[in-house]
């Protein structure tokens, strides 16, 4: 029986061709996209999983007012020890920072950015799997990831080989004793290499043995059964950190809820728009196969009427039914893992994870289970009302299967439709926001066309920038502490002695103002000409001003960096932090000769004689050096990876599941044309226009897409009102842009279905009255 | 065989009340072959129907091989259909996904019979129908006649003791009418008994008894011979 159910599948989607492809084309998109929502959301929720002690391992957070943002990830140097002194709960600390070397074997010379320095309990907390060598704890050697490995030794064996590091500028030569496995993608444990933390004594800078910087990581290994919540009264009861910061004390988060609910970009948010983006759009082509499938079985009345009348069972009928659908379904099945195949890579690229499709029995779970859910919600409602109708009915003229006479039909597809305009119009909410947010006016400045590298390799920038500047393509040159949109460096030690405010810190060069091209509201910039600059000069921004409450501050002193410091200017108020946080009082220094970010504002005509002059020079400087130039838009971009890939995705998900639901709009109106067909011949031959009839075939359908604007748009007004809140600069909401949504919608639902409805009113009647 | 007693078949509108068949009382005896006459919307087709099984009567009693069917349950119909109960359709219904070979399989593979059963017993049918050649074609491929032949060699696949035509030559053209009734006249000298309903005066002959209907009246020709003969 099976088997003939099969066949019969199969000569049945022979025999509708058009529809049945787009039924499964539909579904094979929207399974695709469940598939990934289903593989990342596994992928994002057993984070840690691959660390043995995960359950029983913290990271040190610090709750505290630093300006825009309440806590950070990252501790003070002496916390941990201090912290495992007197709570006793916690069996081992260990202390760690992440940081940049450059690092040469023989002819590989390459910068590293995520250098692990750990001391030996790291690795007695963490799993770390040695796959080559072992880990020798002294000052003279690092372990290497299998990654490292095979970027410099090209597959020979790197342990006991020696690697050059160039570490803020001192060479020192590293014995390699293990290689470990690769960091898994779901895991916050970083670092491609990992150098004895006993190194850090070498850098007189990092004081990690005081409260001066919150630079390092602090992880807590706690004994089995620790209640962390009570550890974490206790210690927020018990604990006083040494410092000014407001209200700051530790807490402690499980590494296991530090990807989803310790990070500052919203990795929770990010997962519940995958998980619901993927499960509307699997909704959306369900919702599809129902409508296409109600029809095509609606169109097999008289076959199943045959069967009926040779002795068919009502449940038989409804096994052939569903054995239909789950044939589609496995085609489509297979087409979205086809499909998924592909995209993984560039996925994982986007993402910066490393799910692959390796068979495992929690993948097959998921697809089995997915598979019947699909197969549920897509057959299970047509099959039901096919197999039921009264014997009868079966063999009377089924032609009055319409939209307006279906209630079902027409309720999934208005369903359709609203999903499909709220993804329109939030769609439109979130490319506005990003347009707005890279409009010159909003950032009070303009960061295309500067290109940004690494301040620290080249020596004295005065030299460098004598040099730049006898290049036509070059317009600017300047060095500095941080970004625009990109810097952070939060300190209180301004305005009076006991002063609690944040502000953020800035040092640059003279020309910083002129490459970002920031406007100054008062007073001058910084200038080779006034040699006193570099002593007591400070340039604020107006917010700066306004918290003074100087009227008049050019000229003025104030307390900065512990010293007073004469006022020379007021620049313009400009992002100078990431566009997710709140406006800050400003203070920018004069920059020694040496920055992190050295900065080129480049002729965008000549961009390529540009980049060759900076390449060729800068290698000159330094050959010990890669020079790794890039725009500070990919910049940004890469810095807020985590936001824009979210964004990027939702986006593609929204596309598909416009595509998908426009989809079934076409499937639908070919269906209409093509039941009406014999109708619209008799009407034309009465002497209707092909007007009237397009008319008449639409109307239907418009009425439910103007309903569904209508529906759509207070539901996008909330999520759009949720989304900009995240950020204290955006758009306003305004009833012409979701005008412009519905428009959009309307035009693209009515191209689909016009031209459907176009080629069934053109047709000659002749033709479609001939086989009658 | 068969006992319809007042058998109505009636819709309900919002002010009256339109029936289709109106106290209709006949009996059919095994063996019987008999054709049903009358002008469109005599109520032909739904009294064949009801005695089919697809449809039920508002009112009224009816007995087939003395079980009362009204009080069937819908599985029990559906045995019916499978042991006693053929169906021929002016439209042929044969299943356009299949060949004629499957179509004719159909009803035994409902009936639960094995594979080799099945074989022979198609093998049969084709052989007797004389399509053996057509038997790996889908029904598009073949004219009307034969489509109709089809059709019959499914409803008797089944051997059922009733045959029920609904215009089986409706819409074909006289020779082939003639073959189709030529097979029906030998299928109930076989033993097999067979209502058709149909238009045709000279095809209604083919039977032992004529009925006519009109409005959803039915008069016996049986007993009023000598009308039918003009």
């Amino acid at each position: 029986m099976l088997q003939i159910n099969l066949l019969m599948a199969w000569r049945n989607l022979r025999k509708n061709r058009l529809v049945s492809s787009i039924n499964i084309l539909g579904l094979t998109l929207g399974l695709a996209c469940a598939l990934l929502a289903i593989v990342y959301s596994y992928h994002e929720l057993t984070y840690e999983n691959s660390h043995k002690n995960a359950d029983r391992i913290c990271r040190v957070y610090i709750s505290g007012d630093f300006g825009s943002i309440k806590w950070i990830q990252t501790t003070w140097g002496p916390e941990g020890d201090a912290l495992r002194n007197m709570f006793p709960e916690i069996e081992m600390n260990s202390i760690s920072r992440l940081y940049d070397a450059t690092v040469r074997v023989g002819d590989n010379l390459f910068n590293e950015k995520k250098v692990l320095f750990a001391d030996s309990a790291f690795f007695k907390i963490y799993t770390v799997p040695f796959t080559g060598g072992q880990l020798k704890y002294d000052p003279a050697s690092i372990v290497i990831s299998e990654k490292t490995a095979g970027k410099y030794f090209a597959g020979a064996d790197p342990v006991g080989k020696t690697m050059l590091f160039i570490l803020d500028g001192q060479k020192v030569n590293f014995t390699v004793t293990g290689v470990y496995k690769n960091f898994p993608s779901n895991t916050e444990v970083q670092g491609d290499i990992i150098v004895p933390f006993t190194v850090a004594k070498r850098f007189s800078h990092w004081k990690y043995t005081e409260y001066e910087s919150t630079a390092y990581m602090n992880t807590l290994l706690l004994k089995p059964g620790t209640d962390i919540k009570a550890l974490n009264k206790k210690i927020a009861a018990d604990f006083k950190l040494p410092v000014t910061v407001i209200d700051a004390y530790p807490f402690l988060l499980p590494i296991k809820d530090m990807h989803l609910n310790g990070d500052y970009f919203n990795n929770y948010g990010k997962l519940l728009a995958f998980l619901i983006g993927g499960i509307l759009v699997l909704v959306i082509s369900c919702i599809n196969y129902v409508n296409l499938t109600n029809i095509l079985f609606s169109a097999r009345n008289k076959e199943i009427g045959a069967r009926i009348v040779n002795g068919a069972r009502r449940f038989g009928i409804f096994k052939q039914l569903i054995c239909d659908t789950a044939f589609s379904t496995a085609l489509s099945f297979i087409l979205a893992l086809m499909v998924l195949y592909m995209v993984l890579p560039d996925f994982n690229a986007i993402m910066d994870t490393h799910i692959s499709l390796a068979f495992s029995w929690e993948l097959a779970f998921i697809i089995l289970g997915l598979f019947t859910a699909t197969v549920l919600l897509s057959g299970v409602y047509p099959a039901i009302k096919i197999s039921s109708s009264r014997s009868i009915d079966y063999f009377r003229n089924s032609n009055t299967l319409s939209l307006g006479k279906n209630r079902s039909l027409w309720t999934l597809t208005t369903l359709q439709f609203i999903i499909a305009v709220i993804f329109i119009q939030i769609m439109m909410v979130l490319n506005k926001q990003n347009r707005y947010l890279t409009d010159e006016n909003v950032l009070g400045c303009n960061p295309e066309n500067v290109i940004c590298t690494t301040g620290y390799a080249w020596g004295d920038l005065n030299k460098v920038k004598a040099e730049m500047q006898k290049e036509p393509s070059i317009l600017g040159v300047s060095w500095a502490s941080a970004l625009p949109m990109m810097g952070f460096s939060v300190s209180t030690d301004w305005k009076e002695k006991d002063n609690k405010l944040p502000a953020n810190r800035l040092y640059a060069d003279v020309d910083y103002l002129e490459v970002y091209q920031i406007k100054m509201l008062e007073g001058r910039f910084f200038s080779k000409d006034y040699s006193s600059d570099s002593e007591n000069a400070i340039v604020i921004n107006r917010k700066t001003a306004e918290v003074l409450g100087y009227a008049d501050p050019v000229g003025r002193i104030m307390l900065a960096e512990n010293k007073q410091c004469r006022i020379i200017g007021v620049v313009d108020s400009y992002m100078a932090l990431p566009p997710i946080f709140t406006e800050m009082p400003q203070l920018i220094l004069p920059s020694k000769e040496q920055n992190t970010n050295l900065l080129f504002r480049i002729d965008p005509s000549k961009r390529e004689q540009a980049f060759n002059y900076i390449n060729a020079t800068l290698q000159k400087i330094n050959p010990d050096y890669p020079v790794e130039l890039k725009y500070h838009l990919d910049y940004g971009e890469e810095m807020a990876k985590s936001y824009y890939s979210a964004q990027y995705l939702v986006n593609t998900f929204f596309i598909i599941s416009i595509i998908t639901a426009l989809f079934g709009l076409f499937g639908l109106s070919v269906f209409i044309a093509e039941r009406h067909r014999k109708e619209i011949g008799i009407r034309k031959v009465c002497g209707a226009s092909s007007f009237r009839i397009i008319n008449q075939l639409s109307k239907g359908l418009l009425t439910q897409v103007l309903i569904a604007i209508i529906v759509a748009s207070p539901i996008t007004i909330v999520i759009s009102r949720v989304y900009l809140s995240m950020f204290p600069k955006h758009i306003k909401l305004d009833a012409i842009l979701f005008m412009q949504g519905g428009m959009l919608a309307l035009m693209l639902m009515l191209f689909t279905v016009v031209w459907q409805s176009w080629r069934a009113a053109t047709r000659n009647p002749v033709e479609s009255l001939r086989y009658e | 065989m068969i006992t319809l007693k007042n058998i109505c078949k009636y819709f309900d509108n919002k002010y009256n009340r339109t029936f289709i068949l109106k106290n209709v009382d006949l009996t059919v005896a095994e063996g019987e072959f008999i054709s049903i006459m009358g002008p469109s919307g005599a109520g032909k087709s739904t009294l064949l129907n009801i005695i089919g099984l697809l449809e039920e009567p508002s009112e009224g009693e009816y007995y087939f091989l003395d079980q009362p069917v009204h009080k069937l349950k819908e599985k029990q119909k559906t045995d019916y259909h499978r042991d006693y109960i053929g169906f021929i359709f002016q439209a042929y219904h044969l299943i356009e996904e299949l060949t004629v070979y499957e179509n004719i399989e159909t009803p035994l593979v409902y009936k639960g019979l094995k594979t080799k059963e099945r074989q022979a017993m198609v093998a049969d049918l084709l052989d007797r129908f004389n399509i053996v050649a057509k038997k790996d074609l889908f029904p598009q491929q073949l004219s009307g006649g034969q489509q109709q032949m089809v059709g019959i060699a499914r409803a008797i696949a089944g051997k059922p003791r009733l045959l029920l035509a609904d215009e089986p030559t409706g819409n074909l053209h006289t020779d082939q009418g003639r073959m189709i009734m030529e097979m029906l006249k030998q299928l109930n000298e076989e033993g097999m008994t067979i209502i058709q309903v149909t238009h045709n005066e000279e095809f209604a002959k083919y039977a032992h008894r004529i009925v006519r209907m009109a409005d959803g009246l039915l008069f016996d020709e049986s007993k009023t011979k000598t009308a039918s003969a003009v």
